[in-house]
């Protein structure tokens, strides 16, 4: 295929398909507040899409080896909530406490593969032991974040809005390290084909808990993203992240099984996924639907998809 | 003992009944055995709800990996605040307003249904975005009606026989139901069936199609039926 052709096919369309989401309701937005065009409107409108973002390519990282998190969002909460006290007031405690985060997750990875889990029950399990932690930290919403978690989420840079750049930094690290290098190869191999993984004298095992341990840095990225921009933290701060980290994966071209994903559709399907309530209250909608046109949002791009297959599967 | 672990093998389910009771032995130990039974019954009938949605549930899962139904919540509200307007808190309307719950639960079934198998959207995700579109359509509708549920329909709720919730008699009865209609008949044998192999489902002539079709409405439905209970 050359020239022009490549830019007729399927595979372009589906590619291109999470940016003309976004650009699409993006213009929507600039089109009813032109106010929102401006270095300030661009990191009001983007600011909180930074953590979602994050969590939604820690949710990746998990849906890359065919299995799904189901925990992701009361973790991120518990970060947040940790970032709020102990990262606080005694750091090392703090650090030790993400660290030993980290190290639960990927006993949570060897524990799905060795026994053969299902990854959905095992994390929904896992859900409620950090929801409880988190109420045990922190039993009222209150606690404040640390000074250079502040001052590092308020970052002004010239000309590009902080989160712009954090986003489009976070896509392309990402899509590097997974979709350019060996390692990355291996990482996708898992849920690509398991048995080939195993045959070629790689450890599944030692891959699937890199996995895991992955989408707790990321988780716990995102919630100290989240308590930087909150300033304070409550035991339920990220619960809706679960769901929204799912929905931005599969937005983003991501699919359940194969290791088939996009971290770039990723990072933009998060960004859609915010941006959708702004355009709603720009609009004047009850924020009674601003949920439901999430759903509608989702609904529309992945038929938009199934064209799109339909198509490639008719030639 | 040898016999006792190979039931327990057999049967999966015997460690959640297992892990019920020790639950319920240790925090009736905790109280001191006061009210023992007391938490029984209250247990029972709180849970009624969890079986019935378990049961909706559980077909869809049996459909095989990746199917699940996320839109259940969502749905127990929306044919709630539709029932309730509809009975308008007489007893005359119970009737209607049950109609009018399952009519509900058809719509989202049928909804899920096209989402999945027309725009081929993977099971987790379709119910997901239509259970946001259901909870807005219920947080629009419900907003300021508080209708108190008709009497009869309040007083089978907390009603009691011989000191067992009668609602818990009642989700026995259907739950019993439900597992003659998965074992034992051609409609439960076709969604497992479906479950464990479709290729196999497909060639032996299963309809494939409508199997999915009615067991995600079913259990659409069931739910609905939980949001007329749970008032």
């Amino acid at each position: 295929m050359t020239g022009l052709g490549f830019f007729a096919s399927a595979r372009f369309w589906r590619g291109a398909l999470p940016a003309l989401s976004l650009t699409f309701v993006l213009l929507g937005v600039f089109w009813l507040q032109p106010r929102a065009m401006s270095y300030f409107g661009l990191n009001l409108l983007f600011n909180l899409a930074v953590p979602i973002a994050l969590a939604t390519i820690a949710q990746m990282f998990v849906i890359a080896v065919n299995d799904l998190d189901l925990s992701i969002g009361s973790f991120v909460s518990l970060v947040a909530c940790i970032g709020a006290t102990w990262l606080n007031e005694t750091p090392l405690l703090g650090i030790a406490a993400l660290l030993g985060c980290i190290a639960v997750y990927a006993a949570i990875g060897a524990l799905i593969y060795i026994r053969q889990l299902p990854s959905i029950v095992v994390t929904l399990g896992m859900s409620f032991v950090w929801s409880g932690c988190a109420v045990l930290l922190l039993p009222t919403p209150g606690g404040s974040a640390p000074d250079w978690i502040r001052s590092l989420v308020t970052l002004k840079p010239p000309y590009i809005p902080m989160p712009l750049v954090a986003a489009a930094m976070l896509a392309l690290g990402v899509h590097f390290a997974l979709m350019r290098t060996s390692w990355g190869v291996l990482m996708r191999g898992v849920g690509g084909n398991e048995k080939a993984i195993t045959r070629a004298g790689w450890s599944v095992l030692r891959l699937k808990m890199t996995m895991y341990a992955l989408t707790a840095v990321f988780g716990i990225l995102a919630g100290l993203t989240l308590v930087g921009l909150a300033t304070s933290a409550d035991a339920n701060i990220a619960l809706r992240y679960t769901l929204l980290s799912i929905a931005g994966v599969i937005l983003g071209g991501g699919e359940f099984v194969g290791g088939r994903i996009s971290p770039v559709g990723a990072v933009l399907g998060a960004m859609t996924l915010t941006l959708t309530a702004s355009f709603l209250s720009f609009l004047r909608i009850s924020p009674d639907w601003q949920i439901g046109a999430q759903g509608a949002v989702l609904i529309i791009v992945l038929a938009l998809r199934a064209i799109v297959n339909r198509l490639e599967a008719r030639k | 003992m040898k016999q006792l672990q190979m039931f327990m093998r057999q049967h999966p389910w015997s460690w959640s009944f297992l892990a019920a009771f020790l639950t319920w032995a240790v925090t009736a130990a905790y109280i001191s055995g006061t009210g023992g039974l007391a938490l029984a019954s209250t247990a029972l009938s709180f849970s009624t709800f969890f079986v019935m949605v378990g049961i909706g549930q559980m077909f869809v899962i049996t459909l095989g990996p990746g199917n699940v139904d996320l839109s259940i919540p969502s749905t127990i509200t929306l044919s709630a605040v539709v029932s309730m307007m509809v009975m308008d808190g007489t007893n005359a309307m119970i009737l209607p307003g049950i109609l009018s719950a399952v009519v509900v639960g058809v719509l989202v079934g049928l909804f899920n249904y096209g989402l999945i198998r027309v725009l081929t959207i993977p099971p987790i995700i379709a119910t997901m975005s239509s259970s946001f579109l259901v909870q807005s359509s219920a947080i629009a509708l419900g907003r300021g009606v508080k209708i108190k549920p008709p009497a009869a329909l309040e007083w089978i709720s907390t009603a009691k026989m011989i000191g067992v919730p009668v609602l818990s008699l009642l989700v026995i009865a259907f739950a019993i139901v439900m597992a003659i209609l998965l074992n034992r008949t051609v409609y439960g044998r076709s969604v497992t069936a479906f479950g464990q192999n479709t290729r196999a489902a497909r060639l032996a002539g299963v309809p494939l199609e409508r199997i999915s079709y009615l067991t995600y409405t079913q259990s659409t439905v069931l739910e609905a039926e939980i949001g007329e209970i749970l008032n």
